[in-house]
């Protein structure tokens, strides 16, 4: 055999081995692609009308869900079937918004009621009729059904309901539990030391509200939906959680999760919170708890807001009949059976807890306790507001309650709350006629574009580049390889910019976004005086964020720069084990990092606390004052940061001739001498660059600021780019808002960067 | 007022790695010490022992009567010009020539007027507000001999001074160092690895292979009498010629070629032997009693050189770099005048003689020169 020919048949062989990958390689995809929608179109389909729900149960609530529609569906067997649909619970609402509008989605759903009102104005539920309802109107219980109305159409068929009763230590309270507050305050006297009576979350507004409700707060005013939250007796009662405070009636830190620490661990007398709460624990194990209905406060009975949990048809339906046929079951007498004997879940008709009801039977078991305890809670309380600007009142509450419990103004907060309600309140900026502000964007964008091309031209005469111009076969080649960095570039970088500063002129209103034209920025760069320099103002904002990233890069440059120097002798011999140290804190997260601090600078349980105990930090709360909320951010993005600088800085001292350094040694220098004169004129143009890249990564630090101080006190130490995600996402879904900020995020370090460019460029 | 400097049984370690070993030897206050031999002999690590950059794993160096083994660098009063030169690079030579002033909190008027003179004497006036990076090669050596004497140290050390420059500067700059060094009269210390400029410069050569010192004295000693085949063949150019043949009864023969030993030569034994000449004592006329074919001419200018080979003379090959020992056949070189060079041809025969004053025996185990 020639050469020639043994070449040819070694070349066909291969070729044929390559076809046969690739034949096997397309078979495989294919039947990955296609073995999910096989599957669907081979296994049997039961006759009859499918009816799909979307549900978020889990656990003895899904069980018992599933258990409920195989009865339904063996009633039914032939004409319908139900077919469930687990969605996780944070991205039911989302889901539903997007698929139903456009005719996709379930045909039945079940949500809390508090969401209904934004579900029906992205036009999500179908208004229900009378025959979805099992029971009359007035079977139910009071108020319940107000919850599945919004503007006066019911929407919802309401299957159980939650609301908060007291969970008390029978021990502490060995005569059972407390009828009034009072009581509880009073047992402050008999109990042991370390021991509160009452510990409920005192930071959220969603536990204060029995204490709100029983004042005589209300959230909307009846007659025109105005905020009133923060107005009269509501207002006072925020008061309390500062007063019970400082009376030692509530423990230092009263949040949901030390609650629970303290009950569990015997220390509380009394909680406050809801029926999905088991007790576990040293408590648990000795069995010595029991449940009762909130007790009342200043003679009024206490109350919370209940979540009513309601079965909707959605608008997209094909077969209403029978979805409401389901919903009539699903919110029916065995279902409500059925619930409350297996879940303990609450029934929904009054005539279950009278005299002659189901529930007496059951009384002194720990289902039909919660469900007469809940009964009370509803009676004394109010289903939870279900308008579409109900979102918009939490986070404010919660910050006076926190600024309450920390001691600090209530007056100072209550203001500040009504301030950020009032630009909830405040209508959006009218729609605007497009001419003028169009005009001018697209003035601004022609004469952008004009200099971009000059200089991208005078760049692209320079002598250097003019060699290297993309022409002929070599320059396609080089295109293609450039092409996906390009379009990633282009996709992921510059889209979003673009759609940015787009939005930054339109407004989100009513789930529309409407154009505002430079309204976003004037509302943001030109407010009223009197606020511009308090937190929540951009300036303010500014200015923290100014100083943030000054003292961050200080601490960073110092530390790093002084670390690589002391390493240095050990470096060449300790060289893997000081790149494993360093690379540690890049490794992980920084999130985790961020929480991870977070928690060590816990008022109770912090590490930091622990160690500075004996200068007097126990129980110091860092995130009450703005310095020392700030300072434990700083200590967090430093340890973060200073490991960059550091081997930035050692890199350029490998590089230091050893002669130069010799010479100055004999040259008699000093150490310090040689420091300042030798080393750090050295390692400057290496550190130039990083600074300026550290300052810019330091400016945009959300995850830090977010998850450490969560901007408190008060956002006031958040930073521009968590105030941007703030309004775009907790205060009241000001999207356009947001947006501006973050175009003005972006012009102030585009201006920063060509400030420093001829920095960088002297040290190039 | 120079010191002397002194080294006694100077040792120095790497870890395992011995570098330097009992080097014993002293030098005269004000002479210029030329340090030479192979890369790697350790002449710059004994240089950097007197600067105090290294620290001695043995002996002791002094200084006139101060020892100075555990005294820190700058203390030491040694002034060093490295062979990179070390200026700092983003001072003006202002600055770098004043910065050994200015560290030791000399005020300005001072410092001003000591930058002035050294800058007059070395001619870096013109270039004082230049950055280093702006000078030539033997401006920045300039730079940094002056950068040296404004510390008016008691003791130069120079390594490697003229390696990094030309063919030309270098024979120029040579003459000036001697006499810069000639002017401030303190003890220096040189490394090279140039025996041209060992021999041009110093007022005594200290030669030095694999860390031991093979011989220390002025260049004509060295020259005319060295101590052992390394020396010899090391020194001078073109490099000796050694001869391996045989000593019987006071003569010496390798070949056809056949000499008598001098009378009070001493250590001669009969046995083998290396015979070393150099090319200048080989006399090339007509009426020699040994000849040779001329296999190769260089004409290099005031003198030639003729590589011959005669038949069945041996040479002793070790500092050659061959790895056998055994003699083997080589050429003879022999100096002719210049312009008699031109006149040779390839192929020719030529007859010489041996000066018999001028030679050298050596042992060929041991390297040693004998008598």
């Amino acid at each position: 055999m020639t050469e020639a020919a043994r070449a040819a048949d070694a070349a066909r062989a291969l070729r044929r081995r390559t076809r046969i990958f690739l034949v096997t390689a397309a078979l495989a995809l294919l039947a990955v692609i296609l073995f999910r929608p096989i599957v669907i179109a081979t296994s049997p389909v039961p006759p009859g009308r499918r009816i799909v729900l979307w549900h978020s149960q889990r656990g003895a609530e899904k069980d018992a869900l599933e258990e409920l529609i195989r009865a339904f569906n063996v009633d039914h067997a032939g004409e319908l079937y139900v077919e469930p649909l687990n969605v996780p619970d944070g991205s039911m609402k989302d889901k539903l918004i997007r698929t139903v509008p456009r005719g996709g989605g379930p045909d039945v759903f079940i949500r809390p009621h508090n969401e209904l009102g934004e579900l029906v104005r992205d036009g999500v539920p179908r208004p229900l009729s009378p025959a979805a309802l099992p029971f009359g109107e007035a079977e139910y219980l009071p108020g319940l059904l107000d919850g599945t109305t919004f503007a006066g159409v019911r929407h919802g068929a309401p299957l159980t309901y939650k609301a908060l009763l007291l969970f008390y230590n029978t021990r502490l309270l060995p005569d059972g539990p407390p009828a009034t507050i009072e009581e509880l305050i009073q047992s402050r006297s008999t109990l042991p030391s370390g021991s509160y009576p009452l510990a409920y979350d005192a930071t959220s507004f969603f536990f204060h509200a029995p204490f709100f409700l029983a004042a005589g707060g209300q959230v909307f005013a009846a007659s025109d939906e105005r905020f009133t939250v923060f107005e009269g007796p509501g207002a006072e009662s925020f008061r309390l959680s500062g007063r019970l405070r400082a009376d030692g009636v509530l423990p230092p830190e009263p949040t949901y999760n030390e609650m629970l620490r303290l009950f569990e661990g015997g220390q509380a007398a009394a909680i406050v919170c809801g029926p999905w709460y088991t007790p576990q624990g040293t408590i648990a194990a000795s069995k010595e708890w029991g449940v009762a209905p909130l007790p009342s406060f200043e003679g009024r009975p206490l109350g919370s807001f209940v979540t009513v949990e309601a079965a909707f048809v959605s608008q997209s339906t094909t077969h209403p009949a029978e979805a409401e046929a389901l919903v009539a079951f699903l919110a029916g007498e065995r279902a409500q059976s059925l619930r409350f004997e297996r879940l303990a879940l609450p029934p929904v008709q009054s005539s279950m807890y009278g005299q002659g009801g189901e529930l007496e039977a059951s009384s002194s078991t720990l289902a039909g306790k919660l469900a007469r305890a809940e009964r009370l809670s509803l009676e004394h309380g109010q289903v939870t507001p279900n308008s579409t600007r109900m979102g918009a009142v939490w986070r404010p509450a919660d910050d006076v309650l926190k600024a309450s419990s920390a001691g600090r103004d209530v007056d100072a907060a209550l203001e500040d709350a009504r301030y950020a309600l009032a630009r909830v309140q405040t209508a959006a900026p009218p729609a605007r006629g497009p001419a003028l502000p169009g005009v001018l964007l697209a003035c601004l964008l022609l004469l952008g574009t004009v200099l971009l091309v000059r200089q991208v031209r005078t760049d692209m005469a320079a002598p250097d580049v003019a060699r290297s111009r993309l022409v002929g076969s070599w320059g396609r080649a080089a295109l293609a390889y450039l092409a996906p960095g390009v379009v990633a570039t282009f996709v992921l970088v510059l889209t979003p910019v673009v759609v940015a500063a787009g939005m930054s002129m339109f407004e989100y209103v009513e789930g529309r976004f409407v154009f505002v034209g430079l309204d976003n920025f004037r509302d943001i760069l030109l407010p009223p005086l009197d606020r511009a320099f308090e937190a929540r103002s951009f300036y303010f904002a500014l200015g923290v964020t100014v100083l943030w990233t000054l003292l961050n890069v200080l601490l960073h440059l110092t530390l790093g720069v002084a670390l690589a120097l002391l390493l240095r002798p050990t470096w060449v011999r300790f060289r893997t084990g000081y790149r494993i140290l360093l690379v540690l804190p890049w490794a992980i997260p920084n999130y985790i990092t961020a929480l991870m601090w977070k928690g060590m600078f816990n008022a109770q349980v912090g590490a930091i606390n622990a160690l500075l105990s004996p200068f007097g930090f126990e129980g110091f709360a860092w995130f009450d004052s703005f310095g020392t909320a700030f300072f434990a951010n700083l200590v967090t993005n430093t340890w973060l940061g200073f490991p960059f600088m550091m081997v930035v800085t050692l890199g350029a001292l490998t590089s230091l001739p050893k002669e130069v350094e010799e010479a100055s040694i004999l040259d008699g220098a000093s150490r310090w001498q040689r420091l300042v004169h030798v080393v750090l004129p050295h390692i400057r143009p290496a550190l130039v660059p990083s600074i300026i890249l550290g300052s810019v990564w330091t400016f945009n630090m959300f995850n830090v600021v977010y998850l450490v101080s969560g901007g408190e006190p008060g956002s006031q130490t958040d930073i521009l780019v968590s105030e941007a995600y703030r309004w775009a996402f907790e205060r009241g879904q000001r999207f356009g808002y947001a947006a501006a900020y973050s175009v003005l995020i972006f012009a102030f370090l585009v201006l920063y960067g060509r400030m420093t460019r001829r920095a960088a460029k002297e040290e190039a | 007022m120079s010191v002397a400097l002194s080294f006694e049984h100077v040792g120095k370690k790497f870890g395992e790695t011995v570098v330097l070993s009992d080097v014993d030897f002293k030098t005269e206050a004000g002479e210029l010490v030329v340090l030479v031999g192979p890369s790697g002999c350790g002449k710059s690590t004994l240089m950097r022992l007197v600067a105090g950059l290294e620290t001695l794993t043995e002996g002791v160096i002094k200084a006139g009567d101060r020892v100075l083994n555990d005294v820190p660098p700058q203390e030491r009063g040694v002034g060093m010009v490295f062979q990179s030169y070390a200026l700092y690079p983003h001072m003006t030579v202002r600055d770098n020539l004043a910065f050994p002033l200015y560290v030791r909190g000399v005020k300005p008027p001072e410092r001003e007027a000591e930058v002035k003179r050294v800058a007059d004497m070395l001619s870096l006036g013109p270039l004082l507000e230049r950055l280093p990076k702006q000078l030539s090669g033997g401006q920045r050596q300039r730079v940094a001999i002056g950068r040296c004497l404004v510390r008016k140290p008691e003791i130069y050390c120079f390594d490697e001074p003229l390696s990094n420059l030309d063919a030309a500067l270098r024979s120029q700059i040579r003459v000036e160092l001697k006499a810069l060094q000639r002017e401030l009269g303190k003890t220096t210390i040189y490394v090279t690895h140039d025996q041209v400029e060992a021999m041009t410069m110093a007022d005594r050569i200290v030669v030095l292979h694999q860390g031991v010192v093979q011989q220390v004295g002025k260049p004509e000693e060295l020259y005319r009498h060295p101590k052992n085949r390394f020396v010899a063949r090391f020194i001078g150019t073109p490099a000796m010629n050694l001869i391996a043949g045989s000593v019987d009864a006071r003569r010496f023969s390798s070949g056809p070629l056949s000499v008598a030993l001098p009378a009070d030569g001493g250590g001669a034994r009969d046995g083998t032997a290396t015979l070393g000449v150099r090319a200048e004592h080989i006399q090339v006329h007509a009426e020699g009693r040994l000849s040779g074919v001329v296999m190769g001419v260089e004409p290099v200018g005031e003198a030639g050189y003729l590589h011959l080979a005669v038949r069945d003379l041996l040479f002793d090959t070790a500092e050659t770099g061959r790895s056998s020992d055994s003699p083997r056949r080589g050429l003879l070189c022999a100096s002719v005048p210049g312009r008699e060079a031109f006149s040779y041809r390839e192929g020719a025969t030529v007859h010489f003689d041996l000066a018999e004053d001028r030679l050298v025996l050596f042992d060929p185990k041991s390297g040693a020169a004998l008598d």
